[in-house]
């Protein structure tokens, strides 16, 4: 038995008919899904555009859902498969490697911050972003799903296609990674 | 699961360990290793803060207009497509529809062969010797195949006649 407000609940409720949870599990998931979608793709209107139809999928799919895994695992792998489809189109990643890290830096930029301190702050997220694109494909999505996502590793591996101990050490490996890449900005006294 | 004191950390044991997902036997255990190897220590504590510097990176959040434009996008989704439209959405039936044409205009606008001009003095000769004008035309035998071949494809997009029914 699902518990009444869960996402497989509202599923079934859609299944049922209830077009009411569908708006519910936008609502929950949309901030989410783009997340993930911006830092695996780079674009943030590319990252939206394939939320999107990451949700006009789960709703096409509706009649036939059988909960079976969790929501958030079916979700993500939706976004995944989407994700990567889309990267592997060479022109895609043609133009991500052309983007300009500053324009990606000053968009996010903290009005708060002065010069100074935004020029550091996107120079660390510029850092940052290129480390983490620049692992290979499996390990940068284990990261964000983990990192960023904060999904389990039960579901991580589903995604995946893995198994949890594998996953566990593609994380230790990726996360090496990272930290020797970053090591500068670790600052880290033992 | 123990620990030797002289052994590492174990790759599949670092991260669950910083996120706290060891059990309780394993916590201590990776932790009593801690207080003895400066090594892991160093790593341990780096990971731990390479997890908080990744946090700096932030992502794009969905537009206003996010709901609006899943609505609308659902909303096109229901309508029944066009034939028309239906090859605009797959892209597979535009590509056989490009084929077909491709096929159609080959058997159109290329003849099978091209005659080598022949002069009528050398047509009359060779007539003269039971040579009929056919025979005079330079065929590849596999463009002949291939002619034929396209020339019965081109009877399925064609309704045949009434009357003269060919047996495929």
């Amino acid at each position: 038995m699902k518990a009444p407000g869960s996402d497989e609940a509202e599923m079934l409720r859609l299944k049922a008919g209830d077009a009411s949870a569908f708006a519910r599990l936008v609502e929950r998931y949309r901030g989410p899904v783009v997340h993930f979608l911006y830092r695996m793709v780079g674009d943030a209107a590319t990252a939206e555009e394939l939320a999107q139809e990451v949700f006009v999928r789960v709703y096409t799919a509706r009649r036939r859902y059988r909960p079976r895994a969790k929501f958030s695992t079916w979700l993500f792998k939706i976004a995944t498969n989407l994700a990567l489809n889309r990267l592997r189109d060479s022109r895609l990643a043609r133009r991500l490697q052309a983007a300009s890290e500053e324009e990606v830096a000053s968009h996010l930029a903290d009005p708060a911050l002065n010069i100074e301190q935004q020029l550091i702050e996107q120079e660390r997220r510029a850092a940052i972003r290129q480390a983490v694109e620049s692992l290979p494909e499996k390990q940068r999505l284990a990261v964000l799903l983990h990192k960023y996502q904060e999904l389990d590793y039960a579901e991580i591996a589903a995604i995946l296609g893995c198994s949890e101990s594998a996953l566990k050490s593609l994380l230790f490996r990726a996360y090496e990674a990272l930290r020797a890449k970053l090591r500068p900005l670790l600052g880290v006294r033992v | 699961m123990n620990m030797k004191a002289n052994e590492h950390l174990r790759e599949a044991q670092v991260i669950p360990y910083l996120d706290g997902r060891l059990a309780a036997s394993e916590r201590v255990a990776v932790e009593s290793h801690l207080e003895s190897c400066l090594e892991c220590r160093t790593q341990v504590a780096e990971l731990r803060r390479l997890l908080e510097v990744l946090e700096e990176w932030p992502a794009a959040e969905p537009s206003a207009s996010f709901a609006a434009e899943l609505q609308r996008r659902l909303d096109a989704a229901a309508q029944p497509a066009s034939w028309w439209g239906r090859l605009q959405v797959r892209p597979i039936y535009a590509g056989a529809l490009a084929v077909v044409l491709a096929a159609a205009a080959l058997i159109t606008l290329w003849p099978p062969s091209q005659p080598e001009p022949v002069e009528p003095a050398q047509v009359a000769s060779l007539e003269a010797e039971g040579v009929g004008e056919e025979d005079l035309a330079p065929v590849e035998p596999v463009l002949l195949e291939n002619y034929e071949l396209l020339r019965e494809f081109d009877i399925l997009f064609e309704a045949p006649p009434a009357k003269e029914k060919k047996k495929l």
